[in-house]
C-alpha cells in the first residue's frame, strides 16, 4: 500500500494531482468546465487529504495516556548535495497541518469564489494547500526552503488573476518583500550545509552535506558570532512572513488586494509558516543567538501587539483593520518565541493555530458581507444583522474569540504567553496587555459598524442572502473549533509540548533523541541512536543514507 | 476526588443556566413565547439548588463544612501551568449565589412581561441566562482563570444586553464603552494573575491565600498585585475613574439594568476583593487606596445623581455611589460588611430599578422624570414599592439599607489603617454628607415621579401582576431584609471573612434614631428644595451655574478621557499607521527599490543598442583581461 | 627584421583595421567585411607562426577558420538580408531594438 510507505508525501501529492486533474480540461479547448464540478472535485480532494491526515494521526497516536504522535518519512532527493525529502509529523507540526487542511477545505467550500476561471481557482487553492502542508512537514532545510518558496507561486498567481484593482503593485510588493527575505535564508542554509560537510567529512571520508534539522542540531554548535549572523538571516526571512513589526510593509496591500477566499487563506496560513519555521529550525539551530536576540524579539512582539492594535483602530477599511489585527495577534507568537520557555512556545504555537481559525473565519465572513455591499469601507456598512442574522451570530463568536475572551481559543495562547513573559519581561507584558484592551475596541467597533446600527449607506446587492448550506457548515465549524480549542486545549497543548523541550539554559533545544531517530548521518558513522530512551519503539528497517523509509514512534512523555 | 451528590449539584448549578441559555436562544427559531418561562424556571431551579447547597454548608447557625469543591475536569496543562475547571462553594460564594439566582429569578419573571412584545425576546432570555451562568462561574471559580472566565463572560453579556436594541447606534456604543472600560480593568486582573503566579507558582485561590503562599509574596508584588486586582474591581464595579460606563449602560432594557448593573455584576469587584482579601491585606497602602477610591466615587456619583432628570440615570449614579460605600468597607478590612451591603443593595436597588421599569412601561417608554409626576394615583403599587426602596437606600432605621450603611460608617470609624487614620474624622463627615445626598436624590426622584401632578402626554397605567409581584417581594425584602439577615449573615460569613466584633454589638433604639438622621435630613432637604421651591435646577442656576454644569456633565470625565486617553491613542495609532508603517517601513522598502532602480538605470545607459559599442566593450574587456593575465 | 616579423605586423595591422572598422562603421555589410578582415588577419598570423615553429597545427587551424568564416558569411549575409527586409536598411544604428 502506497500510503504505508509514503504517508506524508501522499498528503502532499494528492492535492497536486487533484489540482492537475482540475486544471486538465482547462488546458484543452473546453475551458468552460462547470465551476460546480470543479468545486465538488476540490472539496473531495481536500476532504481526502484531511481524512488521510486524520487517519495517520489516529493510527499513530492511538496509544494510551502520555504517548504522542511521531512519524518521520525520508526520501533521498539530491544525495550528492545532502538534500532530502525529510518529513516529520510530530506534536509541533500536527496542529499546523490540521489547521491547513481545515482552512483550505473551508476556503474551497466558501461560496465567494471568483466568477471567472473557476477551475484555476480551485487548482490554485489545492496547490497552495500542498505547498503549505509541505512547509509544515519538511524537516530538511532545503526541502523547507523549496516549499516555502513554492507556497508563494499559487498565492501570487491568485492575487494577480483575481485580485483587486491595484493587484499588480500588491503582487510585486509581496513578491519582492518575501523573496528578499528568503534569499538571505537560502544563503544561511547553504552556509549551514557547507559547515556540516566540514565537520562530517573526517567521519565519512566524502564530502557530505547535511540539511536535516536533526543532523544539524547534533553537530557541535556554531560559534556565537556565526550563529548571530545566520540567525538574523533566518529571522528576517521568516519574520517577514509572520510578520514581525518592522517587516510588515507588504501586509496591508496584499490583504487589501487578494480575493476574498484567498485572503483568508493567506492570513490564516502563510504567516504561520514563519512561526513554525522559527520554532522548528531557528530555536534549535541557533540557541545562543536566540538568547541574545530574545529581548529584542519580545520587544518587537509587544510593540507589534500594541502598535498593531492601535493601527487597526484607526483603519476605515475592514481588510486593513483585519491586517493590522493580525499583526497584533501574531505579536503574541513573536513574544512567545522570544521568551522561549516551554510554556511560552506552546502558547505561541497555540496562538498561531487559534489565530488561523479566528482570522480565517473573520476574513471569510466580513469578505462575504463586503461583497454584499461592494465596499470594504466600514462607514458604508451598518445594520446588516437584520439581513444576515446567522452570519451575525457566528461572526460574534469569532469576534469574541479575536478579543480573546476565555473559553474561546484566542484566550489560551495569549494567556500562556503573557504568563510566561511576565517572569522576565513584565514591562513588555503590560504593553501587550494594553494591546489586548485596544483589541476589544477595534473589533467591537468593526462589528458594530458592519452589523449593528442603522442600515447600510450603500445598496445591498439584490442576490445577497444570509449564509446557508455549505457556508453555514463552514462558519459553524469555525465556531466549534474556536470553542473546542478554548474549552479543551489540553490535547493540542500536550502534543505541542511533547515536541518542544526547553533546556536548562531557558533556551529551547529540539529534543535530539526524538528528531534524530532516522537520519542519513547514521550511515556516516555518527550513531545518533545511542541516546535513545528505551520507551521508543521504532517500526522501521534500518536505513542507509540512500534509502527511503518511514518511522513511527510512540514517545513516552517523560522519555 | 470523590464526587458525591452535593458536588454534582454544584456542577448542575453552574451548567443549568448555560443549558437554559442555549435552549432559550434556540427557542427563538420556533416558539419564542416559551423562552421566557423556560429561562425563569432554570434560574428558579438554580435558586433552589443554591439554597440546598447553602444548607449543606450550614446546619442551624453553625458551619457544617467549610466548602464544597467540585470539578468539571482539566482545562489546560503546559509546563508549570496547570488549570482545571474547579468550583468552590463556601459561605462567600453561597451568599453571592443566593443573590444571583434569587434576585435573578425574580427579574427573569418580571422580564417575561416587560419584554413580551419584543421580537428578540428569545435572544434576550438567552443572554440573560448566559449572564447568570457567567456570574455563577465568577463567584464559584476555585482558581483565578476560572473566575476570569466568569469575569469576562459577564462583561460580554453586559455588552450584548446593553446593546440589545442593536438598531440604535448609541445603545451599541454604550455597550461597547462598558465592555472596553471593563476590559481596561481586566488588564489589572491579568497583571495580578501574572504577578501572583510568578511569585507563588499557583493560581488556585485556596492555595494562593494559604499562609505559605502569602509568605512568599514580597512587599512590591503585594502592592502591585493588590492594586492590579483593585483596578480590575474598579472597572467591573464602576469605581472612580472607570465609572462612566455604568450610567451609559442604562441604554439596555430596564430589567437588565436591575440584574446586571445594580444587583449582581457590578458587585463582582466586591466579591473579588473579598475573595482575595488575604493578598490585599499584605499591603495597607492598597487598602487605603480602596477606601479613598470608594469615598471619591461615592461623593462624585452622589453629586451627579442630584441633578439627573432621567429616572434610570439617577438610579445608575446611585448604584455607583453605593458601590463606593461598599469599597469603603472593603478598604477598612470589613469584607463581610461590604458583602452585607451587597445583599441589601441588591434588594432595594433591584426593587428601585424594577419599579422604575414599571414606571417606564406604564408611561410608554418615557424615562424623563420631568414628564412624569403624580403617578402614585395611577400606579399605587409601584409607588409604594419605590417609596419603600427609597427609604431603604436612604438608611432610615428599620429598613434594610440602614443596617448595612450603618455598619459601613461604623467600620470606617473603627479602622486602624495607618494611611487612613489621620483623615478619619474628615472621611466620616464626608461619608455622612454622602448619606444625606443619597436620601436627597432618591427623595427627589420619588417626588418628581410620583408626587405632584402628571406632566406627560401618555396615559400611565398600573402594570400587570406578573410585573409588580416580583417587585413587591423585593420591596418586602428591602423592608425586613436587613434586620432579618444582620446576625445570620455575619456569623455565616465569619468562616471566610472574619467579622469585626463591633458590628455584632446590639444596637439600641437611640442608635436607630441617630443613625437615621442623615437620611431624614436628606429627604427633608429634597422636599423643601424641590417641592417647595419648584425646581432644584432653577435653584442651582441662581447660585451655582458652574457647579450644576459640572455635575450634569459628570465632572467632564468623559471629555477628560477623550482628551487624555482616547485621542492620544488614536493619534498614536494614526501616526503609527501613516507615519511609521506607510512612511518609514514602506518608505524603507521604497527606498531600496528606488536605489536598485537607479542602479539599473545607470546600467541601462551602457547598452546603447549599437553593435559597434558592444564590440568596443568586448575589445576593451579583452584588452583588460590580457593586461591582467600577461 | 625577418619575414615572420613582417607577417605579424601585417596581421596586426589588418586586425586593427578590422576591429576599428567593426567598432566605428554603421553599415552592416562593411562591419561584416571588417569581421572577415579580422579573421584573415588571424589566418596570416597562424600561417606565419606555423612556418616559424615548423608544425602544421597552425595551417590546419587556418582551414578551420576559413570553413567557419564561410559558414558565418552565409549566416551573416542571410541575417543582413532579413534585417534589410524588415527595416529597409542595413545601418546598425537603425536596428537598435535590442537595447533594454
Amino acid at each position: 500500500m502506497i500510503f504505508e510507505s509514503m504517508p506524508l508525501s501522499s498528503i502532499l501529492l494528492i492535492p497536486v494531482i487533484g489540482a492537475l486533474i482540475c486544471l486538465g480540461p482547462w488546458f484543452t479547448k473546453e475551458r468552460d468546465v462547470s465551476g460546480r464540478l470543479c468545486k465538488g472535485w476540490a472539496i473531495f480532494v481536500a476532504c481526502l487529504v484531511t481524512a488521510l491526515l486524520g487517519a495517520i494521526v489516529s493510527s499513530s497516536a492511538a496509544g494510551t495516556g502520555d504517548s504522542f504522535l511521531y512519524l518521520e518519512e525520508y526520501h533521498p532527493w539530491m544525495p550528492s548535495l545532502g538534500a532530502s525529502f525529510h518529513f516529520t509529523l510530530d506534536g509541533l507540526s500536527v496542529g499546523f497541518c490540521a489547521m491547513t487542511c481545515l482552512i483550505s477545505l473551508a476556503v474551497i467550500c466558501w461560496s465567494s469564489a471568483p466568477s471567472k476561471h473557476r477551475a484555476a481557482w480551485y487548482a490554485m487553492l489545492l496547490f497552495a494547500m500542498s505547498a503549505v502542508l509541505g512547509s509544515f512537514l519538511a524537516t530538511d532545510l532545503v526541502a523547507f526552503y523549496v516549499f516555502y518558496e513554492l507556497m508563494l507561486l499559487p498565492v501570487l498567481a491568485g492575487i494577480a488573476i483575481w485580485g483587486g484593482d491595484d493587484r499588480k503593485r500588491a503582487v510585486f510588493k509581496f513578491l519582492m518583500y518575501t523573496l528578499s527575505g528568503s534569499v538571505l535564508m537560502l544563503v544561511a542554509i547553504v552556509y549551514l550545509g557547507w559547515q556540516s560537510s566540514q565537520i562530517l567529512q573526517p567521519h565519512s571520508g566524502v564530502t557530505d552535506f547535511a540539511f536535516t534539522i536533526s543532523t544539524l542540531t547534533s553537530l557541535p554548535t556554531l560559534t556565537t558570532n556565526v550563529q548571530v549572523v545566520l540567525c538574523a538571516a533566518f529571522l528576517v526571512a521568516l519574520g517577514l512572513k509572520i510578520p514581525i513589526v518592522p517587516l510588515h510593509g507588504w501586509l496591508v496591500d496584499t490583504y487589501r488586494q487578494a480575493p476574498v477566499g484567498l485572503v483568508a487563506f493567506i492570513a490564516a496560513l502563510l504567516g504561520k509558516v514563519g512561526v513554525y519555521g522559527i520554532i522548528r529550525f531557528v530555536l534549535p539551530l541557533f540557541p545562543d543567538a536566540m538568547s541574545i536576540f530574545g529581548p529584542f524579539i519580545v520587544a518587537l512582539g509587544a510593540v507589534g501587539v500594541a502598535g498593531g492594535a492601535l493601527m487597526a483602530w484607526v483603519q476605515r477599511d475592514v481588510r486593513s483593520m483585519l491586517a493590522y489585527s493580525s499583526l497584533s495577534h501574531l505579536g503574541f507568537c513573536v513574544i512567545g518565541i522570544g521568551v522561549a520557555t516551554t510554556v511560552s512556545i506552546s502558547g505561541a504555537v497555540f496562538q498561531a493555530i487559534s489565530h488561523g481559525f479566528v482570522t480565517g473565519g473573520l476574513f471569510l465572513a466580513f469578505g462575504r458581507l463586503a461583497q454584499a455591499i461592494d465596499s470594504d469601507n466600514l462607514d458604508d456598512f451598518g445594520g446588516l444583522a437584520d439581513r444576515f442574522p446567522v452570519m451575525a451570530f457566528f461572526t460574534m463568536i469569532l469576534t469574541v474569540a479575536a478579543v480573546a475572551l476565555p473559553l474561546t481559543s484566542g484566550f489560551v495562547g495569549e494567556f500562556l504567553v503573557l504568563m510566561s513573559a511576565w517572569q522576565r519581561y513584565p514591562g513588555w507584558a503590560v504593553l501587550s496587555g494594553v494591546g489586548i484592551v485596544i483589541g476589544a475596541v477595534y473589533m467591537l467597533r468593526a462589528y458594530r459598524s458592519i452589523l449593528f446600527g442603522e442600515g447600510p449607506r450603500l445598496m445591498l446587492r439584490s442576490n445577497s442572502a444570509d449564509v446557508r448550506g455549505l457556508d453555514l457548515t463552514v462558519l459553524a465549524s469555525f465556531a466549534v473549533m474556536v470553542f473546542a480549542m478554548g474549552i479543551a486545549p489540553s490535547r493540542l497543548l500536550s502534543a505541542i509540548e511533547s515536541s518542544v523541550v526547553v533546556g536548562q539554559g531557558g533556551v529551547l533545544k529540539a529534543d535530539r533523541a526524538r528528531l534524530g531517530s532516522l537520519d542519513p548521518v547514521v550511515a556516516t558513522g555518527i550513531d545518533l541512536r545511542s541516546g535513545f530512551p528505551g520507551a521508543v519503539k521504532l517500526k522501521f528497517a534500518p536505513l542507509g543514507s540512500a534509502q527511503s523509509g518511514v518511522v513511527t514512534a510512540k514517545i513516552d512523555k517523560k522519555g | 476526588m470523590v464526587m458525591g451528590n452535593v458536588e454534582n449539584l454544584l456542577l448542575l448549578l453552574v451548567s443549568l443556566p448555560l443549558f437554559g441559555a442555549a435552549v432559550s436562544y434556540a427557542l427563538g427559531l420556533r416558539a419564542r413565547v416559551l423562552s421566557g418561562p423556560l429561562a425563569t424556571l432554570t434560574v428558579a431551579v438554580c435558586f433552589g439548588i443554591a439554597i440546598y447547597l447553602t444548607t449543606e454548608l450550614m446546619v442551624g447557625s453553625s458551619i457544617q463544612r467549610e466548602a464544597i469543591v467540585a470539578s468539571f475536569g482539566s482545562w489546560l496543562s503546559v509546563g508549570n501551568v496547570t488549570l482545571s475547571f474547579d468550583l468552590y462553594f463556601d459561605a462567600l460564594s453561597a451568599v453571592m449565589c443566593l443573590v444571583i439566582t434569587g434576585i435573578g429569578a425574580l427579574i427573569h419573571l418580571y422580564s417575561i412581561q416587560y419584554m413580551a412584545s419584543d421580537e428578540g425576546v428569545a435572544r434576550y432570555f438567552g443572554f440573560l441566562n448566559l449572564f447568570v451562568f457567567s456570574m455563577l462561574l465568577l463567584v464559584l471559580g476555585k482558581n483565578l482563570p476560572v473566575v476570569f472566565i466568569g469575569w469576562e463572560g459577564v462583561g460580554l453579556c453586559s455588552y450584548l444586553l446593553i446593546g440589545f436594541w442593536y438598531k440604535k447606534t448609541e445603545f451599541v456604543l454604550a455597550g461597547q464603552k462598558a465592555f472596553v472600560m471593563n476590559r481596561l480593568g481586566d488588564l489589572g486582573f491579568i497583571i495580578a494573575m501574572a504577578a501572583l503566579f510568578t511569585t507563588t507558582g499557583t493560581l488556585d485561590i485556596v492555595e494562593l491565600t494559604s499562609p505559605e503562599s502569602l509568605a512568599r509574596i514580597g512587599e512590591g508584588v503585594a502592592l502591585l498585585a493588590g492594586l492590579a486586582l483593585f483596578f480590575a474591581a474598579t472597572g467591573k464595579s464602576a469605581q472612580f475613574p472607570l465609572f462612566t460606563w455604568l450610567p451609559d449602560a442604562m441604554a439596555g432594557p430596564t430589567p437588565v439594568s436591575a440584574l446586571i448593573h445594580a444587583a449582581t455584576m457590578v458587585t463582582a469587584g466586591i466579591y473579588l476583593t473579598g475573595r482575595m482579601h488575604p493578598v490585599l491585606e499584605l499591603s495597607p497602602q492598597v487598602l487605603s487606596v480602596i477606601t479613598w477610591t470608594g469615598v471619591i466615587t461615592a461623593f462624585v456619583a452622589a453629586t451627579v445623581a442630584l441633578v439627573q432628570n432621567d429616572i434610570k440615570k439617577v438610579l445608575a449614579y446611585s448604584t455607583v455611589s453605593q458601590l463606593g460605600f461598599m469599597f469603603i468597607a472593603v478598604g477598612c478590612g470589613c469584607y463581610s460588611v461590604a458583602l452585607f451591603h451587597v445583599v441589601t443593595h441588591a434588594f432595594f436597588k433591584a426593587c428601585l430599578f424594577l419599579s422604575a421599569g414599571s414606571v417606564i412601561y406604564g408611561c410608554h417608554h418615557e424615562q424623563d422624570m420631568r414628564r412624569m409626576g403624580g403617578l402614585r394615583k395611577s400606579m399605587p403599587i409601584t409607588a409604594a414599592t419605590y417609596a419603600v426602596a427609597c427609604l431603604a437606600i436612604a438608611g432610615i432605621a428599620p429598613f434594610a439599607g440602614y443596617f448595612s450603611k450603618h455598619a459601613i460608617i461604623d467600620s470606617l470609624a473603627h479602622n486602624s489603617n495607618v494611611y487612613l487614620a489621620p483623615f478619619q474624622g474628615g472621611l466620616q463627615i464626608v461619608v455622612t454628607l454622602i448619606a444625606v445626598m443619597t436620601a436627597g436624590y432618591m427623595a427627589r426622584s420619588f417626588f418628581m415621579t410620583f408626587m405632584g401632578s402628571y406632566r406627560g402626554e401618555a396615559t400611565p397605567h398600573e402594570v400587570p401582576v406578573i410585573m409588580w409581584g416580583p417587585v413587591v417581594v423585593l420591596a418586602i425584602l428591602s423592608c425586613i431584609g436587613g434586620w432579618l439577615l444582620h446576625d445570620t449573615l455575619f456569623s455565616f460569613l465569619d468562616a471566610v471573612v472574619r467579622t469585626p466584633l463591633f458590628i455584632l454589638q446590639h444596637q439600641s433604639l437611640t442608635s436607630y434614631v441617630t443613625g437615621s438622621l442623615p437620611g431624614v435630613l436628606g429627604i427633608v432637604l429634597a422636599y423643601s428644595l424641590l417641592v417647595r421651591v419648584v425646581s432644584l435646577t432653577e435653584k442651582f442656576q441662581s447660585w451655582g451655574w458652574m457647579v450644576q454644569k459640572l455635575w450634569e456633565r459628570k465632572y467632564y470625565l468623559d471629555e477628560l478621557y477623550d482628551v487624555v486617553v482616547v485621542n492620544p491613542l488614536r493619534i498614536t495609532g494614526r501616526f503609527l499607521a501613516v507615519g511609521v508603517s506607510q512612511g518609514l517601513v514602506e518608505g524603507f522598502g521604497r527606498g531600496v527599490a528606488f536605489f536598485v532602480q537607479a542602479l539599473g538605470e545607470l546600467a541601462r545607459r551602457t547598452t546603447t543598442g549599437l553593435v559597434g559599442g558592444y564590440a568596443l566593450y568586448m575589445l576593451l574587456a579583452i584588452a583588460v583581461l590580457i593586461g591582467i593575465l600577461v | 627584421m625577418s619575414v615572420y616579423g613582417l607577417c605579424i605586423i601585417l596581421s596586426l595591422a589588418l586586425f586593427l583595421i578590422g576591429a576599428v572598422g567593426v567598432c566605428v562603421r554603421r553599415n552592416a555589410i562593411v562591419v561584416f567585411m571588417c569581421i572577415e578582415l579580422m579573421l584573415n588577419a588571424v589566418n596570416i598570423a597562424f600561417v606565419a607562426f606555423s612556418r616559424l615553429h615548423g608544425g602544421l597545427d597552425g595551417q590546419v587551424a587556418v582551414f578551420f577558420v576559413m570553413v567557419i568564416a564561410a559558414a558565418e558569411s552565409a549566416v551573416g549575409l542571410a541575417i543582413i538580408l532579413s534585417v534589410f527586409r524588415s527595416f529597409i536598411s542595413v545601418e546598425t544604428s537603425d536596428v537598435s531594438e535590442l537595447k533594454w
